[in-house]
């Protein structure tokens, strides 16, 4: 059995605003990070994966809950306490526009962890920086060179290079891709496997492309309106997802083939989403799962593995053997017009 | 940002002036129409308070009581007053006057804002409340009656007048930098500074600081008309530059009761004012339009 | 005889910068028929949404346009002029954008939006406006139309207000909507939604789309025809299963190759990037990153030409992928395995 590197428990994070009622991102969050492992965190907007990631990282001090880095919980440590833990763990983000301070040099925003966390030398700066840069397989002398002379996707490679530079045991990847066009996508996703091959390091990878997910990922957690559906090997969960959500998920991700995708019964939601402000009782799913029962409005399903190797879920509809509730789907499939 | 060893290697690296883009802000700006002329009209004055004694062709306190009143003629441009004193020159050495105070009390402003906007925007919670209170309230406080108190308590003279310029426009100044702030704080390259365990100090004065003199900038453009006006209502009402010290609002205090008899008393001052404001608030509407698109900001 | 919906011939769309004038599109015929959806794909850059806001010169000021035709409906409106252009909009053409919060007046209630356009466009009463909304409300299937009609743009969800701009969009009965990357901004679960009720439109109205994407799922989902375009230009154009089955332009083959499917090991990388201020016009834009490019494509744009029936690519070495044929593909870095 692999060790774990994070234990997230219960994790809660409510935002209180000033006048505004408060929203709950994240509502009893539970997780695990295994050593060398990649976790992909997968939901859609206002699923709260961000939060969650945030949370993980101590960007965010959750509201309750535990987060376990190898035994300690730092859910609650001050500034102060968690500095000398920070070198565990670093951050990429989506917007490649962003990440990026506008006034430095490209050198400069590579070394700051290192120089950050005593590391490196000022004399070592541009030699370091060079390293890094050869790290992600781009040019060392774009060290001189400003954020906004670079390309998106060059951009995120030197993100991630910022945030392995010092051997972080878990790299939090917060929708690294997702603001990078289709062919830059998957290099950075590459690069991330490739870095994880070489410095052995743990991921958890946020994002809301389940197909991704199941590329990248060596588990995947499906996390709906603040709570997690479903947590299982990633190639398992794609082909074979239980909840209704992830089946819907799934099924809603288009398949670049025609002939498959009109050929393919699709599940279609209906109802709105909920609000996080006002999460609805029981299943946080039951307002647009097409097979709601009575017992999901009122009663809040725990995340379980009905079988010993089957992946943990959250539903009351799965069987007792672990098989999926068979979700039917209202969209007959359609021909294609001639 | 001053001293720290390793930050010598970091102002090489912050070379802001030598950057494409400031490049770009600089061909941006020289094209701008209200620049060439805001920026031209800004600078001579600048110039002219800086040459001042020199292009003045009377003294400040050359009277001559042969010549009370005159009138604008070759010998004396714009007239003189009831001591026989040339106005050309007085406007033109009072010139100095509101461009020092122009720029100190901006420096002053600026100087006070820039911490209590920094820590209100970044560190939020108690210490953002706090300061935003204290900005309430001195909001609440008329500028005059501040400037008044300090007359009253340390004697009035153009320092002084200086001061409270300064500290009447912080007020409005921290507002600004505190929202600049709080959106700086969003971007991910600060939050990927703090889980790096970059240090705040270190995050403000690499991260924030930098991101923020577009701002200050803009807004020391912004003050400068107001504090030259400011200066000029002070000196009116006594409490600024003492005589005979020429100011603009000097001169069109003592020219109030002349004002049938040698209306040119008037409009010399009046209209000095009047172009010294326009200049620089031409120049900081250009400088604003041509910087802050830049950035980008969404 | 199908009738066309819309006709462009030899588009150009150039762009006037600070010092330099930026050609973005260049010189691209198409053609739109009645009933069909036609999908223009590429990434970003390539200038597919400046072509579609071009038809009806949506574009901003220093933008130049100029072709040798532009039809609508078989009404000619290249030149463009303002009486023309003031009836076509709206009326004979709808639009819908990627981000339904800007198309959307916030201090106006949904329903009064949509009954404006009718009485504007249409010139029915107010009360005949009213009915109508709800009935087109109803079309994009919203749930509850007539409580959703008098709901502010920002009470509802993501989804709900890109189905009233469709609803804006349609309710004139335009010959040709066009849709510039509809469902990009909503997440997947939504888009399978909007996507479904745009088929179901389709079929019950007949409605002609333009509709441009950078998803080659949503384009497999509801295109009849796809037109892929790179660096200004169109390199392949085919009804839409045969350019998934057989794609002939190496820029198709990467773009299908690079999106993640559950076959691959890894994902594929297209090294190099889109050429933004540099494209030159005696050249394939494409040449620098192709696998195939020889002399031939660096000293002269090939033509968009027919290579098989219905299907036209712009390539000097048009063809089935060469690593699909077994060979080594030394260009692309890519580390494509076997799908076990």
């Amino acid at each position: 059995m692999r060790s774990t590197l994070v234990e997230v428990e219960g994790l809660t994070k409510t935002f209180r605003k000033a006048g505004m009622p408060s929203v709950q991102a994240i509502r009893g969050v539970s997780f695990s990070i295994y050593e060398g492992e990649i976790l992909g965190l997968v939901g859609e907007s206002g699923s709260g994966k961000s939060t969650a990631g945030r949370c993980v990282g101590r960007l965010l001090r959750p509201t309750s809950g535990a987060i376990r880095l190898d035994g300690v919980d730092i859910a609650q440590m001050s500034e102060r306490e968690l500095r000398p833990r920070r070198s565990a763990m670093n951050m990429v983000f989506q917007d490649p526009q962003s990440s990026l301070n506008p006034r430095m040099t490209v050198g400069s925003i590579l070394v700051e962890p290192l120089i950050a966390q005593g590391r490196v030398g000022r004399n070592d700066v541009i030699r370091t920086s060079r390293e890094l840069l050869e790290m992600v397989r781009m040019d060392p002398d774009i060290h001189a060179r400003y954020p906004h002379e670079l390309s998106g996707g060059q951009r995120q490679r030197i993100a991630l290079a910022r945030a392995i530079s010092t051997q972080p045991r878990l790299l939090i990847a917060d929708e690294p891709t997702s603001a990078l066009d289709v062919s830059v996508r998957g290099a950075i996703g590459n690069l991330i496997l490739d870095l994880r091959a070489q410095f052995s390091f743990s991921a958890l990878f946020i994002t809301h492309d389940i197909e991704l997910a199941s590329l990248l990922c060596d588990r995947i957690a499906v996390i709906y309106l603040g709570r997690i559906v479903e947590i299982g090997l990633a190639r398992e969960l794609v082909d074979n997802p239980l909840h209704p959500y992830s089946q819907a998920l799934v099924s809603a991700v288009p398949i670049p083939d025609p002939v498959q995708q009109r050929a393919r019964k699709r599940i279609v939601l209906s109802g709105v989403l909920s609000s996080s402000s006002n999460p609805p009782p029981g299943c946080a799913f039951h307002t647009r799962c097409p097979i709601v029962k009575e017992v999901c409005r009122t009663t809040d399903p725990t995340l379980r593995s009905h079988t010993p190797s089957s992946p943990a879920v959250a539903c009351h509809l799965v069987g007792q053997d672990g098989t999926a509730p068979t979700v039917i789907s209202d969209v007959p499939p359609t021909s294609i017009n001639h | 940002m001053k001293g720290k060893p390793s930050t010598n290697l970091a102002m090489a690296r912050i070379s802001w002036a030598l950057s494409e883009r400031s490049r770009q802000v600089l061909s941006d700006f020289t094209r701008n129409g209200r620049a060439q002329v805001g920026g031209l009209l800004s600078l001579t004055f600048v110039l002219v308070a800086v040459f001042a004694p020199l292009i003045a062709p009377y003294a400040a306190n050359f009277s001559d009581f042969d010549e009370i009143l005159q009138n604008p003629s070759s010998e004396f441009p714009l007239g003189t007053d009831e001591l026989g004193r040339d106005q050309l020159s007085r406007v033109i050495l009072a010139t100095r006057v509101s461009m020092q105070a122009g720029v100190m009390a901006t420096l002053v402003a600026i100087v006070v804002a820039i911490p209590l906007g920094l820590l209100a925007g970044y560190h939020g919670g108690w210490l953002d409340r706090v300061i935003m209170r204290l900005v309430d309230v001195a909001l609440a406080f008329p500028f005059l009656i501040m400037a008044v108190l300090m007359a009253a308590v340390f004697g009035p003279s153009l320092l002084n007048a200086t001061f409270a310029i300064g500290l009447s426009q912080v007020p409005y100044v921290v507002r600004i930098l505190r929202a600049e702030t709080l959106s700086i704080a969003q971007e991910e390259y600060v939050a990927s500074a703090r889980i790096s365990g970059v240090s705040t100090a270190r995050i403000l004065s690499r991260h924030v600081l930098p991101n923020l003199m577009n701002t200050v900038v803009v807004q020391a453009t912004i003050i400068i008309p107001s504090a030259i006006i400011a200066e000029a209502i002070l000196s009116f009402l006594g409490l600024g530059v003492q005589p005979p010290t020429p100011s603009w609002g000097v001169m069109l205090s003592s020219s109030q009761g002349l004002i049938i008899q040698a209306p040119w008393l008037v409009w010399a001052p009046g209209l000095a004012i009047a172009a010294a404001t326009i200049s620089f608030n031409l120049f900081g509407d250009a400088l604003r339009d041509v910087l802050d698109p830049k950035m980008g900001r969404r | 005889m199908t009738k066309s919906v819309l006709e462009v011939e030899d588009l150009v769309i150039r762009f006037e910068g600070r010092d330099r004038t930026l050609q973005v599109v260049d010189g691209i015929s198409f053609v739109v028929d009645d009933g069909e959806i036609v999908a223009v794909v590429g990434e970003s850059g390539c200038g597919k949404s400046v072509t579609t806001m071009a038809s009806v010169n949506l574009l901003p000021r220093n933008a130049e346009v100029h072709a040798t035709a532009i039809r609508i409906g078989g009404r000619e409106v290249y030149p463009f002029d303002r009486k023309t252009l003031q009836q076509v909009r709206g009326k004979s053409v709808g639009f819908v954008f990627q981000e339904p919060l800007r198309a959307l007046n916030p201090a106006m209630r949904v329903g009064r939006q949509l009954q404006e356009v009718t009485t504007r466009h249409l010139g029915l009463s107010r009360l005949q406006g009213v009915q109508r909304s709800i009935k087109y409300l109803d079309l994009v299937d919203i749930p509850n139309p007539e409580q959703v009609a008098r709901m502010y743009p920002h009470e509802l969800s993501g989804g709900m207000r890109q189905r009233v701009t469709i609803a804006i969009a349609i309710i004139c009965d335009p010959l040709l909507l066009i849709a510039d990357e509809p469902t990009t901004a909503l997440d997947v679960t939504i888009q399978a939604g909007i996507l479904e009720t745009l088929r179901r439109l389709r079929k019950t109205t007949q409605l002609s789309m333009l509709l441009v994407s950078h998803d080659l799922g949503v384009v497999a989902d509801i295109a009849d025809r796809v037109l892929v375009m790179y660096a200004g230009r169109i390199v392949e154009s085919a009804p839409v299963d045969k350019l998934f089955a057989s794609p002939a332009h190496p820029y198709t083959q990467a773009l299908l190759k690079a999106m993640p499917t559950r076959k691959l090991k890894r994902l594929i990388e297209i090294p190099g990037s889109v050429p933004m201020f540099d494209r030159s016009q005696t050249a394939c834009a494409f040449a620098s990153r192709c696998v195939r490019s020889t002399d031939k494509c660096t000293t002269s744009p090939p033509a968009l030409a027919e290579f098989a029936v219905c299907h036209k690519v712009a390539c000097f070495h048009p063809g089935p992928d060469a690593v699909a044929n077994g060979q080594r593909d030394s260009g692309l870095h890519t580390i494509l395995t076997s799908s076990q």
